[in-house]
């Protein structure tokens, strides 16, 4: 008898799980399987994948980024008021995208780094550094713009970019896959990608093994903010407008996502590749309680219970020496 | 010999000097919220002038710690044990939308006074509970747990009233935001209440002593024959009474029940904690430091908000102030691995 190999069991699991959600969705509401839903579908768990890729190697460190939602909001409203600030000038269309999309990222990976900074060199613990810096961001945030910000008309070719697609599979859809397929690349064959796996497993043993722990670290939180401002260029092309409270829903989905694709909160364990599946159990679910009328109030609920359940499923309780706090 | 002598001296030396200094450090710490206090006081008397220190603005500053205060009072066991409870939004809303939803308002039929109340603190007690046994029983950290719960409890709190917040119309619950006893509003005289019976459970009960020492090192209360998670979940369901307290407070005195009543009571709650001199460790502070570091935040906002400082700036200015605040407790050096 062959045995399963454990390694794959969170594959097997989130694999069940979608295909019982299509089932179960398309059971309830016939227009859930039609191509149009499922096109968006696809297209809408673009922003989740990027930031969901972005948050994996964090959990993996062991460490948790509760900010990422409130660094998207930043980045919407931040990437469209320098583009608007491009209107009435002698500039192309082209280059003001590509300044104000860059200026975000850069601010962002800035951002990132300031919060990883903060959070190995003052052993302040990730959790409460990016609480605390959830709250200045989403401060900022409402600085920039305190009301939503919408693209005139006019300048809608912009975001045109979002649109194209490839049957059900969108522009924004495939960037996202890319950019994972490129991090799993990075995460299992490069030297800074088996370093977060060697800190998540053990950061006593990785130090003495000579991996940079702070500077592994540093660079996970940039890249990770990066990824929220990725997402957030997506939000502003997807809804051609900004608003300084979009990411705030964000960080519920994102987390739970990384954690139904098997990666646990203690570090160490899970990959990239796996998080899609949680991103698209969540988008599924996300779709279908929207697509079959269930009031708006009942998806944070899901969202909370949703996010136990995987917490719970996927932590480690063999070792009993361990104190959670 | 006598050299070993002479080493062993200075070694014994140098650590008299090194626990002394320490000593010094730890009696600073103890005080520099006080200080910060009085210095702010004074800073925002010369600035703002009278109005600052009238009467009025005095009884407005006690009108504005009293929440706070409530939510923050559950708050400070919670990280006395080590944990911390993220849930407070969520569960501060939901129980407010719950008072308000029970007793005599504008959307149903509902009349049930006083219970109305009493039920609301007891969801609030509920989900306290269940957030602790989550937490203790399937070992998941507790700020998961309760970041999830922010979220479940904020749906129920909008779900009880279904997008149209209900506005109080019981008549005794109407008076009361306006009443007051010795010239202080009868609802600050609620969260001084709680906090005498918070200062109480610290001080006077086996319990409270229990809560030190499952913060402090949680093996040794555990070995001595303490049931450890027996603490741990009474702590996160006297939270959730400290909070169920707060959205009642919270409803009656905006006389209307929403989830916007928890909003923005987390970090306030989280940032006076930790300035009052509670170590995320566990183990440190109380009560009493809880109550300087309220005071502290109400007089800082209170003071801006007289200076004409925007409400956004203000959010981010706890943001600064948490990290300050945690910065300067936690403990450092190679050998700590912060997560």
């Amino acid at each position: 008898m062959t045995k399963i190999n454990k390694k794959h069991l969170p594959l097997y699991f989130s694999s069940a799980v979608i295909i019982l959600l299509i089932v179960v969705f398309s059971l309830i509401e016939s227009r859930f399987l039609n191509a149009a839903n499922m096109a968006n579908l696809l297209s809408d768990a673009a922003p989740l994948l990027i930031m969901a890729a972005g948050m994996t190697p964090v959990l993996l460190l062991g460490s948790i980024d509760l900010s990422v939602g409130s660094v998207c909001s930043v980045a919407n409203v931040f990437a469209l008021t320098i583009l608007l600030s491009f209107q009435g000038t002698h500039w192309t269309l082209g280059t003001a995208v590509l300044v104000s999309f860059g200026l975000t990222a850069l601010a962002a990976i800035a951002a990132g780094a300031i919060m990883g900074l903060v959070h190995v060199k003052l052993k302040i613990p990730s959790f409460i550094a990016t609480l605390a810096f959830m709250s200045i961001w989403s401060s900022v945030a409402l600085l920039i713009s305190s009301a939503p910000i919408a693209i005139p008309r006019q300048l809608w070719g912009m975001v045109a970019w979002y649109d194209i697609s490839v049957g059900p599979f969108s522009l924004p859809l495939f960037i996202a896959l890319l950019f994972i397929v490129i991090y799993y690349v990075i995460l299992t064959r490069t030297v800074f990608g088996r370093g977060i796996y060697a800190i998540g497993g053990n950061e006593r043993c990785a130090r003495i093994a000579g991996v940079p722990v702070d500077r592994v670290k540093v660079s996970v939180f940039a890249i990770n903010a990066f990824c929220a401002a990725l997402a957030s260029i997506f939000l502003v092309a997807k809804a051609k407008s900004a608003a300084p409270t979009v990411g705030d829903g964000f960080t519920l989905m994102v987390i739970a996502a990384v954690v139904l694709g098997g990666t646990s909160l203690v570090g160490g364990v899970g990959n990239v590749i796996n998080t899609i599946f949680g991103v698209f159990i969540v988008a599924l679910i996300s779709n279908g309680m929207n697509i079959i009328g269930v009031d708006v109030f009942w998806q944070r609920i899901v969202f909370g219970v949703i996010l136990l359940v995987a917490v719970a499923i996927n932590t480690d309780r063999t070792s009993r020496s361990i104190a959670v706090k | 010999m006598a050299k070993v002598k002479q080493t062993q001296m200075t070694i014994t030396e140098e650590f008299a000097a090194k626990v002394k200094l320490e000593y010094k450090r730890e009696k600073l710490m103890k005080w520099a919220p006080v200080l910060v206090l009085v210095g702010m006081i004074v800073i925002f008397a010369i600035q703002l002038g009278a109005a600052f220190i009238s009467p009025l603005n005095i009884v407005s500053i006690l009108n504005q710690w009293s929440i706070p205060l409530i939510v923050a009072l559950g708050l400070t066991f919670v990280i006395m044990i080590g944990s911390i409870d993220l849930s407070i939004d969520g569960s501060v809303g939901m129980t407010g939308s719950i008072a308000a939803v029970l007793v005599l308002n504008s959307q149903n039929s509902n009349n049930l006074g006083v219970w109305g109340l009493v039920i609301a603190i007891l969801c609030g007690v509920f989900v306290g509970f269940i957030i602790g046994l989550i937490h203790v029983k399937l070992k998941i950290p507790s700020f998961m747990v309760s970041f999830a719960f922010m979220n479940i409890c904020a749906g129920i709190g909008l779900l009880s009233y279904g997008g149209r917040p209900p506005t109080i119309q019981d008549e005794w619950l109407v008076a009361l935001p306006r009443a007051s006893f010795i010239g202080i509003p009868v609802l600050v005289w609620i969260a001084i209440f709680i906090m005498f019976i918070c200062l109480y459970i610290q001080e006077c009960t086996p319990f409270g002593r229990h809560i030190y020492a499952v913060g402090t090192d949680e093996t040794i209360p555990r070995s001595v024959g303490i049931n450890v998670d027996r603490v741990k979940v009474m702590v996160f369901t006297l939270a959730g009474f400290c909070f169920g307290v707060a959205g009642v407070v919270g409803a009656i005195r905006l006389g209307q029940g929403q989830i916007a009543i928890g909003t923005n009571l987390m970090f306030p709650a989280q940032a006076a904690v930790v300035i009052g001199g509670t170590s995320l460790s566990g183990g440190k502070g109380g009560v009493v430091n809880t109550i300087v570091g309220t005071l502290i935040m109400t007089v800082l906002f209170n003071g801006l908000t007289m200076m004409n400082v925007s409400g956004n700036v203000k959010n981010g200015i706890q943001g600064v102030i948490i990290l300050v605040a945690v910065a300067l407790t936690v403990k450092r050096g190679a050998a700590i691995i912060s997560k």
